[in-house]
């Protein structure tokens, strides 16, 4: 059971002048139950890649398959294959009520306005909104962050076995953050969950998976634990490595020696200090 | 899914049709139409098909583009070649009789001649379009109207719309294909059922692209006025484009020329 990529390229405006090369022979895999974290810069091709691992874009060459069936597009997500939380997905909300809009993937799926309505209910509580109070207000006149999770809840609402989100945490607050975060982490529980993000210090710690992408290039596919291993493969990609990862390599440049590499604070202090006793 | 389309098809890439000032072309346009109009025989026709021709292979612009406008008006042109070609018992001699409607070989002739005219006027234009980005089409045209000043017509504000419009159609373009895809990964099926039904299915598409429409122009006007906009009185451009030697040069030598072939052929 898993969401398959198999040397799939993408090229925008093919065959015109302004062609552009958006993805060159990416591979992955990733299982359901994992979190999977795509980093690269913007322009990378990031989007372009849920775009197709979404089945709303066809690969030009490569398949794309989910749990063993090539993606189609709005079937797959009818049929509860994946879901895919685009940027900015609060620009999207059209309802009157919340509900409603959180209602509507699942009417789409031919679920009975009743159980349409439960799946809401339930998706709501998973982002933790209180139905009591978020059920029956405006989307329009909700904060970022609120509007950000309605947004979430109308994906999970469909129940897919694969949750596609672009950068989700872009333009939250702190609290925004925090709040998407334990959303997901609560999602996770039912889907395999693959985030795209220019922002490592986000999602990094939390990931099985890691892709790096570099002008659609795949630089780096393997355990996240791997690339924090290695973290040139993300300097090289343009990507900044998360704060604690950065003073680790630091001190490595000013001549200590780790074992291993961190994003964990409690841990990398640990080895910061035994690197220090060992040099004296 | 095809990706969004860029709008007035402009086509950035470098030509001396490209490079050619957008008054110019204008100019040129104006010859043309008056070559396709003035000439009452095929001549004229094909002096204008060749002249498009040149100037599409000179802009390196591909073929299929202009072209591709011909599929918006494929059904003017088929009732305009129908018109002229079918006849009512046609007493003349007859290509083809079904019944009482007949098609005979003048009616056809003068049917082609005036769906060939529409034909390269609408390939004609649209390498202006094809070969000029929007913003030098909207400043050749305030300065084409500029004397109208004089009789109190606001021509820069008229241009500032004109450039906002323009500037705000391919956004809205790439938004609404945005959201369709966003819909359309929701579940939304926007091909499936009677008018009625489909009309429908686009709410949630027409919604939010009219809140952020609203959103962004309330933005973008508020972004002009802490930036002091005040109409277009007294406004000078960043990047004055002028007129040549070779633009007065091209558009001269291509106006009388077809101006010449309007009135011989
Ligand atoms: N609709 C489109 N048409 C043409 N080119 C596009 C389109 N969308 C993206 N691109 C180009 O494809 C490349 C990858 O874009 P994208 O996948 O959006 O990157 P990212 O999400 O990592 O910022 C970029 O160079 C971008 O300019
Ligand atoms: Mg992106």
């Amino acid at each position: 059971m898993a969401l398959t990529f198999a040397n799939v390229s993408y090229t925008y405006s093919e065959g015109l002048p302004y062609a552009q090369r958006a993805l060159k022979d990416v591979s992955c895999e990733v299982e359901r139950g994992d979190l999977a974290v795509i980093l690269g810069p913007t322009g990378s091709g990031k989007s372009t890649l849920l775009r197709v691992a979404a089945g709303l874009l066809a690969p030009e060459v490569g398949t794309v398959l989910i749990d063993g069936e090539p993606v189609q597009g709005g079937a797959t997500a009818r049929a509860g294959g994946v879901g895919l939380v685009f940027q900015s997905p609060e620009t999207q909300l059209f309802a009157e009520t919340v509900l409603d809009d959180i209602a509507f993937g699942p009417r789409n799926q031919g679920l009975s306005e009743e159980s349409a309505r439960q799946h809401a209910v339930q998706a709501l509580e998973t982002v933790g909104l209180d139905p009591s109070q978020f059920a029956e207000r405006s989307p329009f006149g909700l904060s970022g962050g609120e509007a950000r999770r309605v947004a979430l809840a109308g994906v999970l609402a469909m129940s897919p076995r694969y949750l596609l989100l672009d950068e989700p945490t872009a333009g939250l607050d702190g609290s925004g953050r925090r709040d998407l975060a334990a959303a997901l982490a609560a999602a996770r529980m039912h889907s395999g969950v693959i985030v795209v993000t220019h922002d490592a210090e986000e999602f990094l710690p939390h990931a099985d998976l890691a892709l790096v992408l570099s002008a659609g290039d795949c630089t780096f596919s393997g355990p996240a634990d791997e690339l924090i291993q290695r973290p040139a493969a993300l300097a090289d990609a343009g990507i900044r490595p998360p704060a604690v990862l950065e003073t680790m390599i630091r001190a490595q440049a000013l001549g200590a020696s780790f074992r291993n590499l961190t994003l964990d604070p409690q841990d990398a202090a640990a080895l910061l200090v035994a690197a220090r006793e060992a040099r004296a | 899914m095809r990706p969004p389309v860029p709008f007035g098809q402009y086509v950035p890439i470098e030509s001396p049709v490209h490079r050619l000032e957008s008054r110019a072309k204008m100019g040129l346009i104006v010859g043309y139409t008056a070559l396709l109009f003035g000439s009452d025989g095929f001549e004229g026709l094909i002096v204008g098909a060749l002249l498009a021709a040149l100037a599409i292979a000179i802009s390196r612009v591909p073929w299929r583009l202009p072209l591709r406008g011909l599929r918006a008006i494929a059904f003017l042109l088929a009732f305009t070649l129908l018109a002229h070609a079918l006849r009512w018992n046609p007493a003349t001699v007859t290509l083809i009789r079904i019944g009482p409607l007949g098609i005979d070989p003048d009616g056809l002739a003068t049917g082609s001649f005036f769906a060939l005219r529409i034909v390269l006027l609408v390939v004609g234009t649209s390498l202006l379009t094809l070969t000029t980005s929007p913003v030098q089409l909207t400043d050749g045209l305030e300065r084409i109207m500029h004397p109208l000043e004089l009789l109190r017509v606001p021509v820069g504000e008229l241009a500032m719309m004109m450039t906002i419009a323009l500037r705000f159609i391919p956004t809205t373009a790439e938004e609404a294909e945005k959201v369709i895809v966003a819909q359309s990964s929701r579940g939304a099926r926007f091909d499936e059922g009677g008018l009625f039904t489909r009309a429908r299915a686009y709410i949630p598409v027409l919604v939010p692209l009219f809140v952020n429409l609203f959103r962004r122009a309330d933005e973008l006007a508020t972004a002009m006025e802490a930036r002091c906009y005040r109409g277009g009185a007294g406004r000078t451009r960043l990047h004055e484009s002028r007129m040549r030697a070779m633009d007065w040069a091209t558009m001269l030598a291509g106006m009388s020329f077809m101006f010449a072939a309007a009135l011989v052929l």
